[in-house]
């Protein structure tokens, strides 16, 4: 297997204004060194303030690193702007963590579609398009979500038709930015399922960040464990679950909560 | 061909025409929106008839200074012998016109400014940032004598051009500050920011997407710079750099304070403009709260009474 | 074991006005609170819990309205008082903690003075009971000097303990948890939980709590009741919902947990989307979903059961049949 998407020693400073004249800068990431390989879902775990969510928005360009290097199929592609950075970006996708809030309130889920494929040439009948991806993400029938707007689904078919939105474009990367912590539980594993057949059948790699341990463990092949912008522990997801080197892993992989357990 | 040309303009009327008709059934939706628009669309019919059926010249100093209203002058007459009522009748369409080209004019101003500077870089946004500060900081006052006397100076009759363009260099900024931060609140959203990860350009963003989430906000920025217009009219006229010989509510206003009306008793010169105005700036208020009302229904109050017995109803069946 | 109710829930009817009408969110709820004990209510987004928190403490606001029942507390109809004998009940006999509750507290006061106010709103002299606001600041874990803080100092997890110590300031009977840690971060979130049980244990308090993760809930609960579009469709201790579920829906919900160690193979995906109360469906409200359904489920609405085991009630015709169908 090779690595599509490497990371070279990312730090991001944020500058934080106390007063008028004073500030402080504040380290979001410390010298982070991450890969993903080909067809991979790899796991990126940290409590809130670890940094996970400033790494995926680098990744995706929404933040410029403050020093580091991305590489993109051995290509570096830190300093892409214009037409670059827009062919990169259709190649490495993300989806966000709050359904409610990454699809816009007038416009249907057809649209939400529909300009991906438009904004990038779809050389196919895209009307045959939309439906196969609505298809894909399992909201049967499509025409009956197409004229849809986003209020009128739920919280899980709404990131269903993100998921959608996103793979129109036909990324070799898709982000995802704890997609499910905001869905109820019992929706939770028909994201997480969707997601593991996205790589199996389109061979899409996957980065899933996340908090929460108890998901992690159901998709994800390997794992990295962030703490305060850097990187504590990384392996494979069996065994650093089972084996937890790092104090912060334990403490985390303790905290995932367990309905059978009592506290 | 010419027939099937004919066939598509007519359903294209229709089309129109449907349209329209949902949309006033959502203004009717409302009853604060359903009375507002009553009234303006009342105030409208009374300013057009005003322009083709006033009874006398509203002019002309043809009657005796300051009758009461008798059965000749039904508003009886100024303190130099005009008649109020053709005043009032003759003088709604250019209040009117005046108060909507304000309204519709400096909207699209701050529409402009505001967007372009929430959505633009860093550096473009701070520079309209402070032009915008400069005409908000600069008391309104001193922007209406300054470009007043200077189109008074030019000599030429403008009609109401000078007036309307006083009004909306003084009132766009407040407009273009507020689109300024709604747009700045709205980019940040996941949604935009999706769009930008999709490859929509910034033109294409700002068409699409943005100008639909403050839609709410360009409709009372509307009434309210509207609004302005009317209250403006009187204020531009009361600083002695408006048009005098033109007949509208705020000069008629001006000129019943410049001869003291409240203090000699002519209820009839004073009062009827003022309640006109307070008239038109209640149907802007109120439109703006049912149009607010319908785009947010959390402001909703639903009717119990009527709800209670149509879901007793409901359940029988 | 059936504990000593402190609340008797009767007959609860709860909805919201809208544009189609009085939607029914919470239908004919029956429910006793057992004293000394976590009751957890637990349910989909839209199945009420929320809204059955806010009717308990009669905090719901229009469009809500409670439309008939009675919710008896020590004896007394809490839907019957006065918003006079409300004020003074609250605090001092029940107590809400409620969702993102850290914006709850006044960003200019210190946090001392805001326990003031909670004492004197109740015609207590704060300075006579400053031992009481300093134990309750450490029965949650904080140190005192936090008293002296404005809470814009505080992070969002000693904020949360802060308002937790509030609502246990003048010891209430009850204290209802509506989403206590919500927002908050996970290891936090752990310690907080853990804080509270063991409050709750040390001091017999009665809670009703309420969280959209399910897991969450199971940790915390010793009685679980599982809404589902506005009804109960089963109420029973912890042990009993996860060795002896009689409803599908409870045992369902319970498999489609995602936890460490479970392939995911073997996670229950329950078909189709929570729903709200539907007065049309003259069945069971849960048949739509129901993968054991029956031709009589649609028949006639099911009935809350007691069953052979203590305190555990079901809302299904279909058992124990369906369990035949069901592997454990």
């Amino acid at each position: 297997m090779s690595q599509i998407l490497r990371t070279e020693s990312i730090s991001k400073e944020f500058m934080v204004r106390k007063g008028l004249v004073t500030g402080n800068t504040i380290k979001a990431l410390n010298d982070v060194n991450i890969y993903l390989e080909e067809r991979e879902i790899l796991a990126l775990v940290g409590a809130s303030g670890s940094g996970k969510s400033t790494l995926a928005r680098i990744l995706v360009f929404l933040y410029r690193p403050t020093s580091g290097k991305i590489f993109f199929q051995d290509q570096d592609v830190t300093k892409y702007k214009g037409r670059k950075l827009k062919k990169y970006r259709s190649d490495v996708q993300m989806v966000f963590q709050d359904p409610y809030a990454s699809l816009d309130p007038y416009h249907t889920v057809d649209w939400h579609i529909r300009r991906p494929l438009i904004l990038s040439h779809y050389k196919g009948n895209v009307e045959e398009r939309i439906d196969e991806l609505l298809e894909m993400v399992r909201l049967n029938p499509p025409s009956y979500y197409r004229e849809k707007f986003p209020h009128q689904i739920s919280g899980g078919q709404r990131q269903r038709v993100y998921l959608a939105r996103a793979l129109a474009l036909e990324p070799k990367v898709l982000i995802a930015d704890e997609p499910v912590s905001m869905l109820d539980v019992s929706l939770r594993i028909e994201v997480l399922d969707l997601l593991s057949s996205i790589r199996e059948k389109l061979g899409v790699s996957i980065i899933y960040i996340t908090h929460d341990l108890n998901t992690v463990s159901v998709i994800s092949d390997r794992i990295y464990v962030l703490h305060d912008g850097k990187v504590v522990e990384s392996g494979r997801t069996q065994d650093v679950i089972a084996n937890p080197s790092d104090s912060y892993t334990r403490a985390l992989i303790e905290a995932a909560p367990d309905p059978y357990k009592r506290l | 061909m010419g027939s099937i040309n004919h066939v598509s303009g007519l359903e294209k009327i229709v089309g129109i025409i449907r349209k329209t008709k949902s949309t006033l059934g959502i203004l009717f939706q409302n009853g604060k929106s359903a009375t507002g628009f009553i009234i303006l669309v009342s105030i409208s019919i009374f300013a057009i008839a005003g322009l083709f059926f006033a009874p006398y010249n509203p002019d002309a100093y043809m009657f005796r200074r300051s009758l009461p209203p008798n059965s000749v002058n039904i508003l009886g007459t100024t303190g130099y012998g005009q008649d109020v009522f053709s005043q009032l009748f003759a003088g709604a369409a250019p209040t009117l016109f005046i108060g909507f080209s304000v309204g519709i004019l400096g909207t699209l101003i701050s529409v402009f400014v505001g967007v372009l500077s929430g959505f633009a870089s860093k550096r473009v946004n701070d520079l309209i940032n402070s032009i915008v500060n400069i005409f908000l900081v600069v008391p309104g006052v001193l922007l209406i004598m300054l470009f007043g006397t200077y189109f008074l100076g030019l000599k030429e009759n403008l009609g109401y051009v000078p007036t309307i363009l006083i009004l909306i260099i003084t009132g766009w900024a407040f407009g273009a500050r507020t689109f300024r931060s709604v747009t700045l609140s709205v980019s940040k959203r996941d949604y935009i920011l999706s769009s930008v990860l999709i490859g929509e350009s910034k033109v294409s963003i700002i068409f699409r997407q943005i100008i639909k989430a403050i839609m709410p906000v360009i409709v009372s920025n509307f009434f309210f710079t509207a609004m302005y217009g009317v209250m403006g009219l009187t204020f531009v006229e009361y600083l002695g750099v408006g048009n005098l010989s033109q007949v509208n509510w705020g000069t008629m206003l001006y000129w019943a304070i410049n001869d003291e009306a409240y203090l000699t008793g002519q209820w009839w010169w004073i009062l009827p403009p003022s309640l006109m105005i307070s008239a038109l700036m209640f149907s802007f208020i109120l439109l703006n709260f049912g149009l607010d009302e319908i785009a947010n229904p959390s402001l909703r109050i639903y009717n119990k009474k009527n709800r209670k017995a149509k879901n007793v109803t409901d359940t029988q069946n | 074991m059936s504990g000593n109710p402190v609340m008797k829930i009767r007959n609860l009817e709860v909805g919201y006005y809208s544009e189609n009408g009085f939607n029914i969110i919470i239908h004919d709820l029956n429910l006793d609170v057992n004293e000394g004990r976590i009751l957890g209510v637990a349910g989909e987004s839209g199945s009420g819990k929320s809204t059955l928190a806010q009717a308990i403490y009669r905090s719901l606001k229009y469009p809500g309205e409670i439309r008939s029942g009675e919710i008896i507390f020590r004896g007394k109809d809490l839907l019957k008082m006065e918003t006079q004998e409300l004020r003074k009940m609250r605090a001092i006999d029940i107590s809400f903690v409620p969702q993102a509750a850290m914006n709850a507290l006044n960003p200019v006061k210190k946090i001392l003075y805001q326990f003031y106010d909670v004492l004197i709103a109740h015609g207590k002299d704060p300075e006579e009971n400053m031992e009481r606001i300093r134990e309750s600041v450490r029965m949650v874990r904080l140190d005192e000097s936090i008293l002296y803080n404005f809470p814009h100092e505080l992070s969002g997890g000693m904020k949360q303990r802060t308002v937790i110590a509030m609502s246990l300031l003048l010891s209430p009977k009850l204290v209802i948890l509506d989403e206590p840690t919500t927002g908050l971060d996970v290891l936090v979130e752990h310690d907080i939980l853990k804080d509270i049980r063991e409050i709750q244990r040390k001091t017999n308090i009665t809670m009703i709590f309420i969280t959209h993760d399910l897991s969450i809930l199971y940790e915390m609960s010793d009685d679980i009741a599982m809404l589902y579009a506005g009804e109960i469709v089963e109420k029973g201790s912890h042990s009993q919902f996860l060795k002896n579920p009689m409803h599908p829906y409870t045992y369902l919900l319970t498999k489609s947990i995602p936890r460490i160690g479970v392939k995911r193979e073997n996670i229950v995906k329950l078909k189709g989307n929570p729903t709200n109360y539907d007065p049309s469906n003259r069945g069971c409200q849960f048949i739509t979903r129901c993968p054991y359904s029956e031709s009589f489920c649609s028949e006639s609405h099911p009935d809350l059961i007691e069953s052979d085991e203590d305190d555990h009630l079901y809302r299904c015709m279909n058992f124990p049949a369906w369990r035949k169908k069901a592997t454990i």
